[in-house]
């Protein structure tokens, strides 16, 4: 049993953490077999605070992090976003770190007769097949949009990972600009996250929402995260991430910019949401996405407000 | 690696990579625990570690070390005391099939601790449960039943109920709910090998060769086998059998299948429908359409890949229909509707794969199938294999669900037998969940172009109707033919068209042809009501005067939904809130020749019928007409019911609701005959006078012996076989019709429904969510009200999901298909559903043996219809195509 970081990042095979991610692509032939399984490594299931910034241990479960007070009480749409995804049996197994470094869920890249990038075919079989799912900013390569919720959520919170116990970098460098259409992340071989790490918090508004076409239990069609940090009723900061429409999950500085100075009223958010689609160039099936992008900016700014 | 599981401790020896599942399953041999999807959809394989629900699935096994573990099987107590949850799941009938049962039981056990721990003995709202069951889902649609049972259980409704003063509505229920009952995957014989089939990947193709060398070569492979079914050994879709292993264990199966070459001479495909459909006779390839299996057996003619009846089946008038459509179109009328729809295809996805496990010992053959069709199934074995009637036995207890997809021989039985012949040792083949979703069996698309004509007197003047189904390779679909029963009387041309693509071959799936038909024909009902300014009920009240509907409207009208219904909603608001109407119709189905065995001696009675339970009951049904003919509840010890098995008794399949009505009432005339045996030989044996007999026992001069101190009295047994017979009425051209080779026959009268749905349109995100339903249903007498209201909800489940949520998906270009698993196959959770009424009416089918007909089917026909409806009354924007996806909301209300 591997017992620390070093031991396990000097191996060569691929990390397993909970396993949620990878006992499925495990079915699908779809990972390294030679796993490095993480269990053993004591204090990464943790949740700590240390000079008013917060702590999260990579190995923590998502039904954790969405659990726990500290984390409810001060980072509510990380809260929310851990209770929101997957399924109640899927957040009891899955780990945060493994949320922000799982596989995209493209049906084509599961499919072990279609064509996928991110399986290291040369193109994507998705781009002129379906893609009902697929992103609203497209450049070109992959059509999947990143699945990871926690990841668009620590977009928000300005988060940064911890690298192998050491090093330590904004979360959207792990992901890049999303141009790599064959990695779902940047982080090289020998590369562990090992904490989450929040910055103090601050008073805010802030939620998770996801518009999906059932009740609960789907992969987001769109999802956001807003923090607002208001004073009177003129909103001081914003935040907004969003997820489900990019290779990569998406801050949108335009928008938090038309909210800042504003009354935090139905109508500001209304204006700024608009925005939110600027740049969009969907996909032949995906055109749907760019009223719901904003329509799901607006829905998750007034229920930030709530 | 130690484990605790439901208070024993096991050691295991793990295999890398191995999932807690398979440990659970294949190791420690407790197969309550379901693999259903594998990736975390659907919470079958759900297992308490140390109180908290996971799925077993994607958990590492590794997980398990040193820990507290629970299944379905460890919640009795050491008296024998079920979990209230348990007890709850019987009484409420939180079940059907019950393969999804485990999961559920565990999650809502999970919940059940958790909430009354934090706020007693309180009854928790529907969203909460929904909430805490989100990753469970049952195809069945047992969802109403799992509600109430959550909910009693944790107001502590069942906490001093002891476990055998639980009623519950089917009699397998309380193997279901503690994971006792066998499915077929569950099986196990000594010895026994593992099956993988190698599939054509290409949808079109000659197949030049196979070569196994390098399978035969791996260490534990037992046997290979070409299974190309064809004689110019082409494949016609993608998923074709072609070449088949038999191993030691499934991984070393999957292994050496990936190591069969086949060489493959690939030719051009018509994949896509619209391909398919622009085809033309010089283009098409005759002996692929020439192959398509299925369709009625009715003049019909080739134009390109599109098959069409050369006279349309139920058209009414249909010259003067077609003369009066085309004055209509010609001058522009005003109170004429045309209008095109399109219909989704969606898989039927039974959470048991299919799957078999043959056993050949010697000349004999044992079978465990998950099918449909026992008796069929018999037949079709015993002559392709030569055998005689002692030399086979097949045994399905339990099926985990069909919907139609088991209704027929599916080609990985014969696989799993052949397999087994040729190693001469047991085999077992369980399909995949690609291979359930892709290739086992789904509703076909269809293109519906429908046309109705009014005046302004609001009188039917015709209906015309042209159907295009892409029912893959096979000739498929009916959904025009269907349509026409709904306004018999009036003026119609109605034709349905099968396109041949080279596609995986549909199914008949639940209402097949009813549920696509009415969602065209309803919708534009509904539309010419508007047209008109009249209420759509009574539109429908004027058009169907059929009493047996009347009596649907009158119910319906009473809704109050629909009685505070206004005008078409222009509201600018976000939530849009719309009530819809549609009508449902099904043919009434069933087999004369259907025979009943029952039996009574001194140890009890029995009654006996080769037919399986899917999860509609059937078990239970057979038993009630036992039971009830004895004056009996069908719990008492002394009742006796054999299903599951090959008879030598003719036994109907499970499909097009035919199974009540063929061996209901011929158990009780079974049982009726019994009974005069068991008065005269009581007489004889008593030298009573006078003797007869009635629902309390043996009459005579001296008074009346109970059926059950009679019976106690017998020496020997006596026993009869009745045999349904046709109904006196209705034996007309349709009643002579053996419609698929099984004996099946169509009586007289439809089966019919109608619902009224309330919806909310959130217009902003695009999500249509289902209120309310209210469905009234015309079957005549129904012989088990529980297990047909549960029926019934089931039926609504999945119109909701085919309505909304279920979309199959081919790729064009390859012609694979994309949705291969329960997380894009999305069927409908228990969030999903709304709150639901159903009422049973019970007149019209007087003239059927019994009084009463099946509900399978019209329960599913008008769900989608009457959800669109309701958009429409919402939103003022019709939907025309299904699923009524977000994205046909954001784009269709602007």
């Amino acid at each position: 049993m591997i017992s620390t970081v070093q031991e396990a990042t000097n191996l060569s095979g691929e990390y397993l953490a909970g396993g949620t991610d990878y006992m499925d692509r495990l079915r699908h032939h779809l990972v390294n077999e030679n796993s490095i399984d993480l269990n053993g490594l004591s204090g990464l299931d943790q949740i700590e605070t240390e000079g008013g910034k917060t702590y999260i241990g990579a190995l923590t479960s998502m039904f954790n992090v969405a659990q726990a007070p500290h984390i409810r009480q001060n980072y509510a749409g990380l809260a929310e976003a851990a209770g929101g995804l997957a399924t109640p049996q899927i957040r009891q197994v899955g780990t945060i770190g493994g949320n922000l470094t799982q596989a995209t869920r493209c049906q084509y890249y599961r499919h072990p007769h279609l064509e996928c990038t991110k399986k290291g075919d040369a193109s994507c079989g998705g781009r002129d097949g379906y893609h009902p799912y697929g992103v609203v900013f497209d450049n070109g390569g992959c059509v999947a949009p990143h699945p990871s919720t926690l990841g668009m959520a620590l977009y928000a919170y300005e988060a940064q990972v911890e690298i192998n116990g050491a090093d330590i970098r904004p979360i959207a460098d792990i992901y890049g600009d999303g141009s790599n259409h064959h990695r779902d992340h940047l982080l090289g071989k020998n590369e562990l996250i090992t904490k989450i790490i929040l910055p103090a918090p601050v008073a805010e508004k802030a939620t998770y929402f996801r518009s999906i076409a059932r009740a609960r239990a789907e992969w987001a069609l769109v999802e956001c995260t807003a923090r607002l940090v208001i004073d009177g009723d003129k909103i001081q900061q914003a935040f907004i991430a969003v997820g489900g429409v990019a290779a990569v999950p998406l801050r949108l500085p335009h928008v938090e910019a038309a909210l800042v100075g504003k009354s935090a009223t139905a109508e500001s958010f209304a204006d700024a949401a608009q925005l939110a689609a600027e740049g969009a160039n969907p996909l032949p099936q995906t055109g749907y996405k760019v009223p719901l992008l904003v329509n799901t900016v607006e829905e998750t700014l007034i229920r930030a407000l709530g | 690696m130690k484990t605790t599981i439901n208070q024993k401790e096991y050691e295991f020896d793990l295999q890398p990579n191995a999932a807690a599942v398979d440990v659970i399953r294949d190791q420690a041999g407790l197969t309550g625990t379901k693999f259903v999807c594998g990736a975390g959809a659907c919470g079958a394989c759900t297992v308490l570690v140390e109180g908290n629900p996971m799925c077993s699935c994607l958990l590492p096994a590794s997980r398990l070390d040193g820990k507290r573990v629970t299944t379905i099987e460890g919640h009795q107590t050491a008296e024998g005391e079920l979990h209230p949850v348990q007890k709850a799941f019987m009484a409420h009938d939180g079940l059907q099939c019950g393969y999804c049962t485990p999961g559920f039981v565990n999650a809502g056990i999970a919940f059940y601790e958790t909430w009354t721990k934090a706020n007693g003995n309180t009854k928790p709202s529907r969203d909460t449960i929904a909430a805490a069951l989100a990753g469970n889902l049952c195809r069945c649609g047992a969802y109403q039943g799992i509600y109430a049972a959550l909910q009693a259980a944790c107001e502590g409704a069942f906490d001093n109920v002891p476990t055998s003063e639980v009623v519950s509505h089917r009699v397998e229920a309380i193997e279901k709910v503690t994971g006792r009952a066998k499915y077929t995957t569950d099986q196990v014989v000594a010895g026994m090998g593992y099956a993988k089939v190698v599939r054509s990947i290409y949808p079109f193709a000659k197949v030049k060769s196979i070569d196994f060398s390098k399978a035969e070569a791996v260490a534990g492979v037992w046997t290979t086998l070409d299974v190309l079914d064809d004689d110019e050994r082409t494949v016609r879709f993608v998923g074709t059998p072609v070449a088949a292993v038999a191993a030691v264990d499934a991984k070393t199966a999957e292994h050496a299948a990936s190591l069969i070459e086949i060489e493959y001479e690939v030719y051009d495909a018509v994949v896509s429908f619209k391909q398919s459909r622009a085809a033309t006779e010089a283009n098409a390839e005759k002996s692929f359409r020439e192959k398509a299996k299925g369709g009625l057996p009715v003049p019909s003619k080739w134009n390109g890949n599109t098959r069409s009846y050369r006279l349309s089946l139920t058209s009414n008038k249909g010259f003067r229909a077609g003369r009066t459509m085309r004055r209509a179109r010609a001058s522009g009328d005003d109170f004429l509707i045309d209008k095109n729809f399109y219909a989704g295809s969606h898989a039927h996805t039974p959470l048991e794969p299919h799957g078999a496990l043959a056993h050949w010992q010697g000349d004999k053959l044992t079978l465990y199938a998950s099918t449909q069709r026992i008796q069929q199934l018999s037949d079709s074995a015993k002559k392709r294999y030569g055998l005689s009637d002692s030399q086979i036995s097949i045994i399905c207890d339990h099926v985990g669900g069909g919907f139609g997809a088991k209704g027929n021989d599916y080609p990985e039985i014969w696989i799993a037998i052949d397999l087994a012949k040729k190693s001469q040792k047991p085999i077992r083949l369980i399909l995949d969940r690609g291979e359930v979703i892709a290739y086992s069996g789904h509703r076909e698309e269809t293109e519906l172009e429908v046309g109705i004509l009014s005046n302004q007197n609001a009188d039917f003047k015709a209906m015309g109707m042209e159907v295009y189904n892409n029912g893959g390779h096979a000739i498929d679909g009916n959904a025009a033919t269907i349509a026409a029963t709904f306004y018999p009387a009036w003026p119609q041309l109605v034709n349905d068209h099968a396109v041949v693509t080279h596609q995986p071959p549909a199914k008949a799936f639940r209402g097949p042809g009813g549920i696509n038909g009415a969602f065209a024909l309803e919708s534009v009902v509904d539309e010419m009501a508007y047209k008109l300014d009249i209420d759509p009920l009574e539109l429908r009240r004027k058009w169907d005067t059929h009493p047996q509907d009347q009596q649907l409207f009158d119910y319906l009208e009473e809704v109050p939904a629909w009685q505070v219904r206004d005008r078409v909603k222009v509201d600018k608001g976000r939530y849009k809130r719309g009530v819809g109407l549609a009508m449902g119709h099904w043919v009434h189905l069933y087999m004369p020749g259907a025979e009943v065995r029952v039996t009574a001696g001194q140890d009890g009675l029995s009654v006996e019928s080769g037919i399986q339970d899917i999860g509609q009951g059937s078990r239970t049904l057979l038993g009630t007409a036992l039971a009830e003919a004895f004056g009996m509840s069908v719990d008492d010890p002394l009742i006796k019911i054999k299903t599951g098995r090959e008879t030598d008794l003719a036994s109907p399949q499970t499909g097009g609701s035919r199974v009540s009505s063929s061996v209901y009432p011929t158990a009780q005339d079974a049982a009726r005959q019994v009974q005069a045996q068991i008065a005269s030989a009581l007489s004889t044996k008593q030298g009573l006078q006078n003797v007869s007999h009635g629902p309390d026992g043996v009459i005579h001069s001296g008074g009346t012996v109970s059926w059950r101190d009679a019976i106690s009295q017998l020496d020997g047994e006596v026993q009869s076989v009745a045999t349904r017979g046709r109904d006196a009425k209705g034996i007309g051209l349709t009643g002579m019709l053996d419609l698929d080779g099984t004996g099946l026959y169509m009586g007289l009268g439809p089966s019919t429904s109608a619902q009224i749905t309330e919806v909310e349109v959130d217009t902003r995100l695009g999500k249509v969510r289902v209120l309310r339903t209210w469905s009234a249903v015309a079957a005549g007498r129904i012989f088990l009200e529980e297990a047909a209201r549960s029926q019934m909800y089931g039926g609504v489940t999945m119109g909701i999901g085919y309505a909304l949520y279920e979309d199959r998906q081919i790729d064009p270009a390859t012609g694979h298909t994309v949705t291969l698993n329960l997380e894009d196959c999305r069927i409908p959770g228990i969030g999903d559903m709304p709150e639901m009424e159903v009422v049973f009416m019970p007149e019209g089918f007087d003239h059927v043996t019994g009084g009463g007909v099946g509900i399978g089917e019209v329960s599913m026909v008008p769900v989608a219809a009457s959800i669109a409806n309701a958009v429409y009354h919402a939103t003022g924007w019709r939907p025309t195509r299904l699923p009524i996806r977000p994205s046909d909301v954001i784009e269709g209300v602007r």
